[in-house]
This record gives C-alpha cells, sequence and structure tokens, in this order.
C-alpha cells in the first residue's frame, strides 16, 4: 500500500459501470475518514469517479493517468 | 410556461438503418435555432455509430459529419463500453465527439430540464 | 434543481428522477441488457430511479433464464440483484403480466410493485426523463 491508503480497489479490465460499481461497493466497507485507492483504465473512469465522489460527498484527494493507468484516490466521508 | 429550457439527448440508434440519428441531429438544431441550450447528447448502444469518422455516403448526408457539427458547440459523448463492444475506438471518433462513461450521463441528467431519447428500433 | 430534491408539485413540475421502462424481451436484443447496465450505473451514482416492466418486458423477470447455449446470463436474477443496489422494487405492469398469462408467482423473487397502466401513465407524467428499453 504505498499511497497511505487504507483499501486498494483494482478496477483494471473492467469496462463502465463496473468500476463505479464496484467502488460503490468497496466505500460501503470502509470506515468514515479512511482512504481507498482505485486502479482502472477504462477510460471513463478519468470523468466517473470525480462525478461519483461529488454526488455522494465523499472527497476525491487525487486522479492522476498514466500511460493508460487511471489512479485515483478517494476519501470516504 | 418555460422560457430557456436546457435540453438532453441520449441516442439508441446507428445511421442509415433508422432514422433516430437524424430526429436527433435535427431537434438539436431547432432547439438551438430557438434559443434553447443543448446541454448534451450522449450516444448509447449502436448511437455510437454516429460518430464513426469513417463514414462515407456519396451522394448523401453524411450522419458522422452531422454530429461532428453538432459537438463544435454541444458536448457530444460516446459510451465507451458501448464503443470497445463495436469495435470503435477513440481514433476512430469525429473530432469534436469524446467517450465517456455513465459519469458523462449522470452530469447531463443532473443539469437538463428534459431529457429525451431517440432511437431503440 | 439538485437531483433526488423532491419537486413541491409534482403533477405540474417534473421531478429530478429516472425512470426506465423495461418493453422488450429479455432476447432478440440487446435493449433489455442495456437497459440493466445504465440502472446499475445510475444507482451507482445515487441517481434517483424507478424501474417499471411493460409489455414484453414483463418476461425479463421470468424465473430461470439464461442457462444453456445463449450463454448470456440470467437476467431475471440481475433484475433482482437491483435491490441490493438500492432499488426499493420492481414495478410491473399488471395488465401486461395477465395478458400474457403470467402471474407475480411466475417471477423472480424480488420486491415487486404490481401497478396498472394509470399508475404508468403518472410516473410517466412526473418524471424527468424517461428511458425506453
Amino acid at each position: 500500500m504505498s499511497d497511505g491508503e487504507d483499501d486498494l480497489l483494482d478496477a483494471m479490465g473492467m469496462a463502465c459501470p463496473q468500476p463505479i460499481l464496484k467502488l460503490a461497493e468497496a466505500m460501503k466497507e470502509l470506515k468514515g475518514g479512511q482512504m481507498l485507492k482505485v486502479l482502472a483504465d477504462d477510460p471513463g473512469a478519468l470523468e466517473d469517479i470525480p462525478v461519483w465522489c461529488k454526488r455522494t460527498g465523499n472527497h476525491m484527494i487525487s486522479i492522476t493517468e498514466e500511460g493508460g493507468t487511471i489512479t485515483a484516490l478517494i476519501r470516504k466521508k | 410556461m418555460r422560457g430557456r429550457m436546457k435540453f438532453g439527448i441520449i441516442l439508441l440508434s446507428g445511421p442509415y438503418q433508422h432514422e433516430g440519428a437524424d430526429t436527433a441531429y435535427h431537434f438539436t438544431k431547432a432547439a438551438l435555432r430557438r434559443g434553447h441550450e443543448m446541454v448534451g447528447i450522449f450516444l448509447y448502444t449502436d448511437g455510437v455509430y454516429v460518430t464513426n469518422k469513417n463514414i462515407v455516403s456519396p451522394g448523401h448526408r453524411n450522419i458522422a459529419q452531422m454530429f461532428d457539427e453538432l459537438g463544435v458547440s454541444t458536448k457530444v459523448v460516446a459510451c465507451g463500453t458501448c464503443a470497445k463492444f463495436r469495435g470503435m475506438k477513440q481514433d476512430m471518433l469525429s473530432k469534436n465527439v469524446k467517450m465517456g462513461g455513465m459519469g458523462a450521463l449522470v452530469q447531463m441528467v443532473q443539469d437538463c430540464d428534459r431529457v429525451l431519447v431517440f432511437g431503440g428500433g | 434543481m439538485e437531483a433526488g430534491t423532491p419537486s413541491p408539485n409534482s403533477v405540474h413540475e417534473p421531478s429530478p428522477c429516472v425512470l426506465i421502462i423495461f418493453r422488450r424481451p429479455p432476447f432478440g436484443s440487446v435493449m433489455a441488457v442495456e437497459g440493466l447496465r445504465m440502472a446499475e450505473a445510475l444507482l451507482a451514482f445515487q441517481v434517483p430511479l424507478k424501474v417499471v416492466f411493460s409489455e414484453d418486458g414483463v418476461l425479463c423477470l421470468l424465473k430461470g433464464q439464461g442457462k444453456g447455449a445463449l450463454e448470456m446470463g440470467d437476467i431475471g436474477k440481475a433484475f433482482a440483484g437491483l435491490a441490493s443496489m438500492g432499488l426499493p422494487q420492481l414495478m410491473v405492469v399488471k395488465e401486461d403480466l395477465e395478458g400474457r398469462k403470467l402471474c407475480a408467482g411466475d417471477l423472480v423473487e424480488a420486491p415487486l410493485m404490481m401497478i396498472n397502466t394509470c399508475d404508468l401513465r403518472r410516473l410517466i407524467g412526473e418524471t424527468k426523463l424517461v428511458i425506453p428499453f
């Protein structure tokens, strides 16, 4: 666990909306204030994850894309 | 009665098979002429085919060019998963159309007064 | 208006909600599956969603589908799974079910609500976005 995250969701190889469905499931398992790291290669995730965070009130710490891999850090509200 | 409205469109039909794509295009043009806002067009299922820049239509309207034209002033998004399942890659899309996910659809639903659905066979 | 905020005049103003109507049978076209995918996504994004099965769409909820050569999975079971994603019930147009000589007992185990065509008309009138599949 390299970014201080409490859990990792590997959504590589998943097509929309699977990354978001899995993200919603994974966040349910965290306590408030804990952090989830998400890895995805579906290009839609770059917009989907921030929209999901805004709608659900969870805090998007960072989202980056490098070589086709999207890495997001989200803190549970 | 409402004045200026914000519309969105979901397109479920591909080009030339049914006329949903044409109706969506002409509705958009008419709405813009009347001063309404077209927030976005979400291309879903076979709708993603309308943005294939390789469409060649000798002597007929070119539907890909029509949607590329709309993409200048309206956000036109092709569902990435639907595109994958149909072998459409990003570099096959018209210049002014982007691939996106359901987040783009959700954003559109949130920002519009009304969303219309065209096509579906 | 924020999505999810109830409209004070639901009869005259569209409610900020999505209504997906499944009108087609589960096989023969991709529409039922793609409508299900959209429903799952909207629920994951916490968009207020209602789902109705009408006309041949009621066949989507039949028990025991998807086995064998089609390799397409049990779509009825997948619809039933929407309950675990926060969808309170699946609405079914009773006239369409009975018109196909079916009853609730033929359908998957899921929170079902039988409605009539008047209810469906009202729902359509109250909803901001109606997506037929």
